[in-house]
C-alpha cells in the first residue's frame, strides 16, 4: 500500500486545510457580536426583563467604596488624608458622591429656607400649636447660643421654629448620613472605620481601567499598613475582574494541558503525531463553518452558547477516532463502510436528535446551543465522511495503532460495578437546581468579606437591590413613593429609607400641607410667643407673613447636588419612568415588600438575583424535560432502526449510565445543577449513546473478536481525548468550568465502564471469543 | 445644625497662624490659656446675650475653645482636624475647607497683598498698648474688627456686623508662654 504520509503532501494538506479554516474562523470570530446578557439564557420574563434594564440604568452600577478602619482616632485621619491625595493623584477620574462642605450647607439652606412645605405634617405633630411655638422658639435661641460669632443668614429667618430638625431627623430615620459627612465621607458611630463613596465612570467590563482600581487597592492596603490600619476598596468592577483573571489564567493553561494530554494520547495509540491534523480537521472545519454561518446569517451570538459550541468538539472527534482505529481492519473504503458506515450514521443522527428537540424550549440561548451543536456535528460529520476518509483511505495509508487487548470483564468486576451504579443512582435522586446565577462564579472570599466588614460599620452596600415606583409621570411618582416610604417609617423605623421626595414633596403633598398650616397656624399665637421669647417681636415678622399668604408659597431652586441625586434615582424604561430608592439588604427588601402588601401599597422590587431564581430554575427544568424526551426519542429511533429491544436498550445504556454520574456527582461535590451540567448532560448523551452504538453495531455486524477489540479501543481513545478536552476542566476554580469538567470526567468514565462491564455480558461478546 | 464656616472664623480667630508682618499679638511660644465673656447684641434679640468659657492653646496645632455658659459646647483643634462637640453629644468634625467668603482667613493667613486688597488696617499705641481697627474696603457681612492688646495679650475684642449686631470679647486671666494644663486636650 501506498504511504501517504510522505512530508511532502502532508505539508501542503496540512498547509492549505488549516490556513484556510484560521481565515475562515478569524473573519468569523471577529464579525460576531458576542452577548453576555443574561436575559437570553432565561425564559422570557418581563419582570427580570426590567430588572436587568433598572438596575443597569441605576446610578449604584458603578458604585466604590474606599474602606479605611484604624483604632488610633489620629492615624485614621492621616489615613483618610493620604487616601484622598491618592484617589485625586489616580488618572481613574474618580468622583466622590458625599457632598462636601459648601455643598452641605446648601443643602442646610434649602431645608430650613423651605422647612414649612419639607415638615413632615403627616406624622401627627403640630408645630403651630402654643406649646410647639414656645419649644421652637426656645430651640432657636439654644441654636444662637451655641454658634460662637454668630451671624443670621437668610435661611435662618425662614425657620423660627426649628422645623429643621424634624427635617433632619426624618433624613436619619431613612439612612441620608450625607449629612453627618466627614472629610467627604462618612465616620462610623465608634469613630474607627470611614468610608468614602465614588462613582466609577467605567463599565465592570472595562478590565484594563480596572486593573488600575486593583492597583490602587493595594497601595491603599499599603499605606493603612503603614499606619497599624487596614484600607481596601470595593466595587463589582474587582468581582469581574478577579473573575475574568482567573478565567484567563486557567483557561490558558488548562488549553495547554489539553493540547498536550491529546498529543500525548495519539503518540501512546498511534505512534504519529501527524495524525492530529487529520483527525481534527474535520472538527475544526465544521466549527469554523458553523462560526461562519453565526457571522453571516445572526447579528450577535450569546456567549454562552458559543462557548458551549466549542465542546461539540468532544463529540466530533468520536466519528473520526473510530474510522483512524479501524482504518488497518479492512481493504477498502468500500468494506470499511459496509462494517461501520452505519453505527457511525446512527451515532451521528441520535446525537443531533438531543439537539432538534431545545429550540421548543423557547429559551434564545437553548435554541442557538441547538443550532451550533447541530451545524458543527454535521459539519464534522460530513468532513469526516467525505473528505477524511476520502483522503485517508485504508487502501492508501497504514496506521501503526497500539494494540491493546480487551479482556472481558469477569462477574466480580460486573457486580462492583452494577453495585456503584446502584449507589450512583441512589445519589443522583438527592440532587437540586441551581436557583443563583452566582452559583456559576467562582468564589470570592476575599471581596465577599470586604462588603462584610463594610457593613458591620456602615449601612452601605453596592448591591443592585431596589425598591421601585412607577406612575404616570413623575409627580404621582413621588405621591406614591413618598406616602409608601411614610407608611414604612412609622411601622417599623427600621424599615425606613432613604427617600429623594423628602426634598421635593409632591403637588398632593404640598397643597394638603398648605390646607393643614393655614388650618393650623394663628398669627396672634405666635406673636404671643415671640414676645414671651428672647426675640423681638419684628424678628420673625416676614416668616409670618409668608405663612399668611401659604398659597402662593412655592419651593426654592434645588441645590445641584439633590437636583443629580434625584435625577439619578429615575431611570426610564421601554417609555415608562421608575424611582429607584437603594435597599443595602435583600432580608430588609423581602420586610418592606411584605409591610407594603399588607398595607396595599403598590411598588416594585429590583433584585435581579432573585427575579432571575425562577426564570433559571424554569430554564433548568425545561431543558432536563427536554433532555428526557431526547432520551426516548433516541431510544426510539434504535428500536426502529435495530427493531430489537435489547439492542436498542444496549445502545442507550452507556448514556444513562453516564447521565446517572452526571448528577450523583453534582450532589456529592456540593453543587447544584446548573447550566453547565445540563451542557454536560446533553454532551454524555451524544457520546454515550454513539459508545452504545458502536459495540452494539458491532455486535450485530458480527464482527469478529479483533474487531471488537478494536471498537473498544477506539471507544477508550475517544473518551481520552474527550476528557483530555473536558476533564482537566474540574482544575478551575471557576464553578462553571468547574461544574462542566467534574460533569465530562464522572459521566466519561460511567459511560465507558458501563460500555465495558455491562454491554458484553448483555450483548452475549463474551461468547465469541 | 452648626455654621461651618463661621466656626472656623472663630478658630482661625484665635489660633496663631504666623506670617503676619502687622505684629499682630501672638501668644510666646503658642500657648495660651484665657477665660472670656461675650456679649452679643442683637437687633434679633430684646437682651444680650452673654457666654463665658475658656480658650486653651498649645501650639498651631492644639486649639481648645469652650463655651462653658448658657450653652455647652466646645470646638477643637488638633492637628488637621477640627470638630465641634454640644453637650454630650458626639463630636462632629468640620470641614478645614476655606469659604471664599471667609474674608477673615485671609486675615488671619498671612496674605498680605490680598489683606491690604481687602482690608483697611490702622494701628494705634493706647493706655500703654495697642488698638487695632479694621474695616473692609468693600461691603461684607463684618464692618469692623477692634482689639486692644498688651504684649502678646489680646484684652478685648470687638466685632461689627452689618445687620447691626455685634459680639464682644472680654479675656481675663490670660496666660501665655506656659503649657497648659493637658486635661484640655
Amino acid at each position: 500500500m501506498k504511504n501517504i504520509f510522505n512530508r511532502a503532501n502532508i505539508l501542503v494538506f496540512a498547509i492549505t486545510s488549516l490556513s484556510i479554516l484560521t481565515i475562515v474562523l478569524l473573519f468569523s470570530t471577529g464579525s460576531i457580536n458576542l452577548e453576555n446578557s443574561i436575559e437570553k439564557i432565561l425564559p422570557a420574563d418581563e419582570q427580570l426583563k426590567r430588572s436587568v434594564a433598572l438596575a443597569a440604568g441605576s446610578s449604584y452600577a458603578n458604585k466604590l467604596i474606599l474602606f479605611i478602619e484604624n483604632s488610633d482616632s489620629e492615624e485614621l485621619d492621616n489615613s483618610i488624608n493620604e487616601m484622598e491625595a491618592l484617589v485625586s493623584g489616580s488618572a481613574l477620574n474618580l468622583k466622590p458622591t458625599i457632598p462636601g462642605g459648601e455643598t452641605i450647607e446648601e443643602i442646610m439652606s434649602y431645608i430650613e429656607e423651605n422647612s414649612l412645605l419639607l415638615y413632615p405634617y403627616e406624622k401627627g405633630t403640630n408645630p403651630f400649636s402654643s406649646a410647639a411655638l414656645k419649644k421652637g422658639l426656645a430651640g432657636k435661641f439654644e441654636y444662637m447660643q451655641s454658634i460662637p460669632f454668630f451671624f443670621p443668614s437668610q435661611s435662618f429667618f425662614s425657620d423660627p421654629l426649628m422645623m429643621s430638625s424634624e427635617i433632619y431627623r426624618e433624613l436619619a430615620v431613612g439612612g441620608f448620613d450625607q449629612l453627618k459627612a466627614y472629610k467627604g465621607g462618612l465616620l462610623s458611630e465608634d469613630g474607627k472605620a470611614f468610608i468614602m463613596l465614588y462613582d466609577v465612570p467605567f463599565s465592570r467590563e472595562d478590565y484594563e481601567s480596572t486593573g488600575e482600581l486593583k492597583e490602587l487597592d493595594l497601595k491603599a492596603a499599603e499605606l493603612a499598613e503603614n499606619r497599624g490600619g487596614t484600607a481596601f476598596l470595593y466595587s463589582v468592577h474587582l468581582y469581574f475582574l478577579e473573575s475574568y483573571d482567573k478565567i484567563q489564567g486557567e483557561v490558558f493553561i488548562i488549553f495547554i494541558l489539553s493540547i498536550l494530554f491529546t498529543l500525548a494520547i495519539f503518540f501512546f495509540f498511534f505512534k504519529n503525531i501527524n495524525l492530529v491534523f487529520f483527525s481534527f480537521m474535520p472538527i475544526i472545519g465544521g466549527v469554523a463553518t458553523t462560526f461562519l454561518l453565526i457571522a453571516l446569517f445572526f447579528r450577535s451570538f450569546n456567549g454562552i452558547a458559543l462557548g458551549f459550541g466549542a465542546t461539540t468538539a468532544g463529540i466530533a472527534i468520536d466519528y473520526t477516532i473510530h474510522y483512524i482505529t479501524k482504518i488497518n481492519l479492512y481493504s477498502s473504503l468500500k468494506e470499511l463502510r459496509s462494517k461501520i458506515g452505519l453505527s457511525m450514521l446512527l451515532g451521528y443522527l441520535t446525537t443531533i436528535i438531543s439537539f432538534i428537540l431545545l429550540p421548543f424550549s423557547k429559551i434564545g440561548t437553548l435554541q442557538e446551543i441547538a443550532f451550533f451543536g447541530i451545524s458543527a456535528i454535521s459539519c464534522s460529520f460530513l468532513l469526516s465522511w467525505f473528505v477524511l476518509q476520502r483522503v485517508l483511505t485504508p487502501e492508501r495509508c497504514t496506521i501503526k495503532i497500539k494494540e491493546i487487548n480487551f479482556r472481558f470483564p469477569g462477574k466480580g468486576l460486573i457486580g462492583l460495578f452494577l453495585i456503584i451504579l446502584l449507589l450512583t443512582v441512589g445519589a443522583s435522586l438527592f440532587v437540586r437546581l441551581e436557583n443563583s446565577m452566582s452559583g456559576l462564579d467562582m468564589a470570592h472570599d476575599e471581596l465577599d468579606g470586604r462588603i462584610e466588614q463594610i457593613k458591620s460599620h456602615f449601612n452601605q452596600s453596592t448591591d443592585s437591590i431596589f425598591l421601585a415606583f412607577s406612575g404616570r409621570n413623575r409627580d404621582e411618582i413621588i405621591e406614591k413613593s413618598g406616602r409608601a416610604l411614610r407608611k414604612l417609617a412609622t411601622i417599623d423605623p427600621n424599615l425606613a429609607l432613604r427617600n429623594p421626595a423628602l426634598f421635593i414633596p409632591s403637588k398632593e403633598t404640598i397643597n394638603s400641607r398648605k390646607a393643614l398650616i393655614k388650618d393650623r397656624f394663628n398669627k396672634d399665637s405666635f406673636i404671643n410667643a415671640l414676645a414671651d421669647s428672647p426675640f423681638n417681636e419684628e424678628s420673625f415678622s416676614g416668616w409670618a407673613e409668608r405663612v399668611e399668604q401659604i398659597d402662593s408659597l412655592e419651593l426654592t431652586t434645588l441645590p445641584d447636588y439633590l437636583h443629580s441625586e434625584i435625577e439619578n434615582s429615575f431611570v426610564s424604561w421601554e417609555g415608562a419612568e421608575y424611582l429607584l430608592i437603594h435597599v443595602s439588604e435583600r432580608e430588609r427588601l423581602a420586610a418592606i415588600g411584605q409591610t407594603l402588601e399588607k398595607e396595599g401599597i403598590e411598588f416594585i422590587t429590583v433584585d435581579i438575583l432573585k427575579d432571575s431564581e425562577s426564570g433559571l430554575l424554569l430554564f433548568e427544568g425545561r431543558a432536563l424535560i427536554l433532555l428526557l424526551i431526547s432520551i426516548a426519542a433516541i431510544f426510539l429511533v434504535l428500536l426502529t432502526v435495530f427493531r430489537n429491544l435489547l439492542h436498542a436498550f444496549c445502545s442507550i445504556l452507556p448514556a444513562l449510565c453516564g447521565l446517572a454520574a452526571i448528577t450523583a456527582a453534582t450532589t456529592l461535590l456540593g453543587l447544584k445543577f446548573n447550566i453547565m451540567h445540563i451542557t454536560a448532560s446533553i454532551l454524555i448523551l451524544g457520546i454515550g449513546v454513539d459508545y452504545g452504538i458502536f459495540v452494539t453495531g458491532a455486535c450485530r455486524k458480527g464482527l469478529d473478536k479483533r474487531e471488537i477489540g478494536k471498537t473498544y479501543q477506539s471507544i477508550l481513545i475517544s473518551a481520552l481525548t474527550t476528557l483530555a478536552g473536558f476533564g482537566i476542566l474540574a482544575l478551575s476554580s471557576n464553578r462553571a468550568l468547574f461544574s462542566l469538567g467534574s460533569s465530562m470526567l464522572a459521566g466519561l468514565i460511567f459511560a465507558f465502564l458501563a460500555t465495558y462491564t455491562l454491554l458484553p455480558s448483555l450483548l452475549g461478546l463474551k461468547d465469541k471469543e | 445644625m452648626i455654621y461651618r464656616k463661621l466656626l472656623l472664623l472663630t478658630l482661625l480667630t484665635f489660633s496663631s497662624l504666623n506670617l503676619f508682618s502687622l505684629d499682630f499679638p501672638q501668644p510666646e511660644k503658642d500657648r495660651l490659656f484665657t477665660e472670656f465673656t461675650s456679649t452679643y447684641r442683637s437687633p434679633l434679640l430684646k437682651k444680650p446675650l452673654i457666654t463665658r468659657g475658656i480658650i486653651v492653646m498649645d501650639g498651631k496645632e492644639r486649639f481648645l475653645y469652650r463655651q462653658t455658659s448658657p450653652v455647652l459646647f466646645e470646638i477643637r483643634k488638633s492637628g488637621p482636624n477640627v470638630t465641634y462637640k454640644k453637650g454630650e453629644s458626639a463630636p462632629i468634625a468640620i470641614s478645614g475647607s476655606f469659604s471664599a467668603n471667609n474674608y477673615l482667613m485671609l486675615f488671619f493667613n498671612g496674605d498680605e497683598a490680598e489683606l491690604e486688597k481687602l482690608f483697611n488696617i490702622t494701628i494705634e499705641e493706647k493706655n500703654g498698648g495697642r488698638y487695632y481697627r479694621i474695616t473692609p474696603k468693600r461691603r461684607m457681612k463684618i464692618t469692623t474688627i477692634e482689639i486692644e492688646a498688651k504684649g502678646d495679650k489680646i484684652s478685648t475684642m470687638t466685632i461689627t456686623f452689618s445687620d447691626r449686631s455685634s459680639n464682644s470679647f472680654n479675656f481675663t486671666n490670660t496666660v501665655t508662654g506656659k503649657k497648659p494644663d493637658e486635661k484640655y486636650f
